[in-house]
């Protein structure tokens, strides 16, 4: 019996690329193809899902880590694979913190994606050794620490150095010496060119959805 | 050698030299007074002068007696007597005496503080400093706010409290501080405070110049507000680029779809010029059209459905119709909270419930929205705990400002306060 299939993707495209690669197999079969995963979780109410591909970043504002996260207190049985393309670094570790059976990245991912689906209905858990390294400047994404990300990332939205501080519950010269830091690592400018390069490379996504708060 | 035998040379020197002492001794008592130097002090001063007039007096005598004055002869004879060691004796301690007493007299004057001196130092102060009397009365002014003072009227300050009345007058407020811009460009924060001095009330006048200060603020206001507008510019560059980052995920798909359809014609042609030895056959290669053809129809730009249809469809799609009486908040901020407070009665009603409908009522007030959710199916049969879902809800509705009331008995209901300004 084929195994039930959500796609969760608010791109058409995408979506419809991955009804294809289901419809191509005889062990998939899709159930619901959806655009937002504000609404998963109703569909696992009552349908049995056997497999969810969901993306990560909605265009109304819904996540699909936190979705899943949800989706898992109600239906632990349910696997899901979240499917993205954005490289930000702190999605692995949230997909898992989250319990996200396995995790694909869009375009840079040596497996194909039926792959990657046998390998977690068989009770495999797909990841990544580290998402794609990206240049910032002079610097690897590697080489920044995992401090200097979370700064970065509220830097993206716009925030202050206080505002910053305030939310990482850190001193506003800790703030300023990693922004230095990053500064020296990659070359840049100032603070603004470091927050518009990590923004378009999606190194950091800043902001935080509305539905992120602890359960 | 005697003093009798002096001879007029002799005399008129030491003459000359007791004027002197008496001139040095008149002036060290001067400077004793004018430093109001103790009584002491000026006795001391006075001591060499009455010296030196009583020594010029008798050289006087002994001139007169040479000339053949016959009553000064007794005297004269009493006085010539005596030795010119030790005249000259006498009037070298005098002089001595009176050297001591100059060098004295000098330094204390320049280690001594008198309100000539404090006088003299207040005026360098680059602060300007008025001390006047309650009325208005000036008791001192130092150069440099004689100088603002002239810079503000045009003329000195006779009158502190006039003068304080000016200064108010062309004053900005800056929090508490008073701050006065003169037409060179200079600002001076200005402070009064009342003291007591002589048993009477007398006002102190503070300037202090705070140009560079001032300077140094508006810069860093103008900074300040640069780098709010790049700040704005990057938030607004933030939600841009999500969108743009969404464009150029479709584009990757479409050139996907282009390569496909070019590796779909090279071997449709390969089919059909029958190289065999390529190996498709007609059932795969069709396959493959139908998947491209599908995959261009869908690219039909279509956009992701805006609103509250996919809930709408969600609720479809599992059995719960919704009514919904009025209209639905279109703000951004309260159409997420919505589909969220949807999406959980929508699960509730089916999970809990075993219900198939639920209503939502929207009253639109002048200043909020009420939305009420109830839905069919059975009532919950004990008091609900607001766990992860509804307790994630109302932190969510209270973080944007709203408020969030539920009901348990005698059946569900869910209510929103939502600021129409939210």
């Amino acid at each position: 019996m084929a195994y039930q299939v959500i796609v969760v993707d608010d791109q058409k495209i995408p979506r419809r690329l991955f009804e294809l690669i289901i419809g191509s197999s005889e062990r998939y079969r899709l159930l619901f193809s959806l655009d937002t995963a504000g609404v998963t979780n109703i569909y696992c109410t009552k349908y049995k899902v056997d497999l969810i591909l969901m993306d990560v970043v909605m265009g109304d504002g819904s996540n699909g880590i936190d979705e899943a996260k949800r989706i898992k207190k109600v239906s632990p049985e349910t696997k899901i694979i979240i499917v993205t393309s954005m490289p930000e670094v702190s999605y692995i570790r949230r997909a898992r913190e989250a319990g996200v059976d396995s995790f694909w990245y869009k375009e840079v991912s040596a497996e194909p994606l039926l792959e990657v689906m046998d390998r977690t209905m068989a009770g495999e858990s797909v990841y990544p050794d580290c998402p794609p390294e990206l240049m910032l400047g002079c610097a690897r994404s590697s080489e920044l620490t995992e401090r200097e990300i979370e700064v970065l990332r509220e830097m993206t939205t716009g925030a202050s150095n206080g505002e910053i501080a305030e939310k990482l519950c850190v001193d506003i010269s800790t703030v300023k010496s990693h922004i230095s830091h990053m500064l020296q690592k990659t070359g840049l400018r100032n603070r603004t060119e470091l927050s518009i390069r990590a923004r378009v490379s999606g190194l950091v996504i800043g902001g935080e959805n509305i539905d992120g708060r602890e359960e | 050698m005697r003093l009798v035998n002096l001879r007029p040379l002799g005399d008129g020197f030491l003459m000359l030299w007791a004027v002197l002492l008496g001139f040095s001794g008149f002036y060290m008592i001067l400077c004793c007074i004018q430093q109001k130097r103790r009584a002491l002090r000026v006795a001391a001063a006075v001591l060499p002068l009455l010296l030196s007039c009583f020594l010029g007096e008798l050289l006087i005598l002994l001139s007169r007696a040479r000339q053949g004055v016959p009553q000064y002869r007794p005297l004269a004879a009493a006085i010539g007597t005596l030795p010119v060691s030790g005249a000259l004796a006498a009037f070298l301690f005098l002089s001595l005496y009176q050297a001591v007493s100059l060098w004295e007299t000098v330094r204390w004057q320049q280690r001594h503080i008198d309100p000539a001196s404090v006088k003299e130092a207040v005026d360098i102060l680059p602060t300007g400093l008025c001390y006047y009397w309650a009325g208005g009365r000036t008791k001192m002014v130092n150069g440099r706010m004689e100088e603002i003072c002239r810079s503000l009227t045009g003329k000195t300050l006779a009158d502190g409290e006039l003068f304080w009345d000016v200064v108010r007058s062309r004053s900005v407020r800056d929090g508490g501080r008073l701050l006065l811009p003169l037409p060179d460009g200079r600002v001076f924060l200005f402070a009064r405070a009342e003291r007591a001095l002589e048993g009477r009330r007398i006002y102190e006048l503070i300037a202090s110049d705070v140009t560079r200060e001032q300077e140094l603020q508006q810069k860093r206001r103008e900074q300040n507000e640069e780098l709010e507008k790049i700040r704005k510019r990057l938030r607004r560059f933030s939600e841009d680029i999500g969108r743009l980052t969404i464009e150029k995920e479709t584009l990757r798909a479409k050139i996907e779809i282009h390569d496909n359809l070019g590796n779909i014609l090279l071997a449709t042609r390969r089919y059909l010029l029958q190289e065999a030895e390529y190996g498709e056959d007609a059932e795969l290669i069709r396959k493959l059209w139908v998947s491209e053809f599908r995959l261009l129809r869908s690219d039909d730009g279509g956009e992701q459905e805006s609103g509250y249809r996919s809930i709408f469809r969600a609720a479809e799609d599992i059995g719960v119709s919704i009514r919904c009486v009025g209209e639905l908040p279109e703000e951004p901020v309260w159409m997420r909270i919505m589909r969220v407070a949807m999406g959980e009665c929508i699960t509730n009603t089916f999970r809990h419930a075993a219900g198939d409908r639920l209503n939502i009522h929207v009253r639109r007030e002048e200043k909020r929205y009420l939305v009420t959710f109830m839905n069919g199916g059975a009532p919950p049969e004990q008091e609900i705990r607001e766990g992860g879902g509804l307790g994630n809800l109302r932190a969510a509705v209270e973080a944007a400002g709203g408020a969030m009331q539920v009901e348990s008995q005698p059946r569900f209901v869910l209510r929103l306060f939502l600021p129409r300004d939210g």
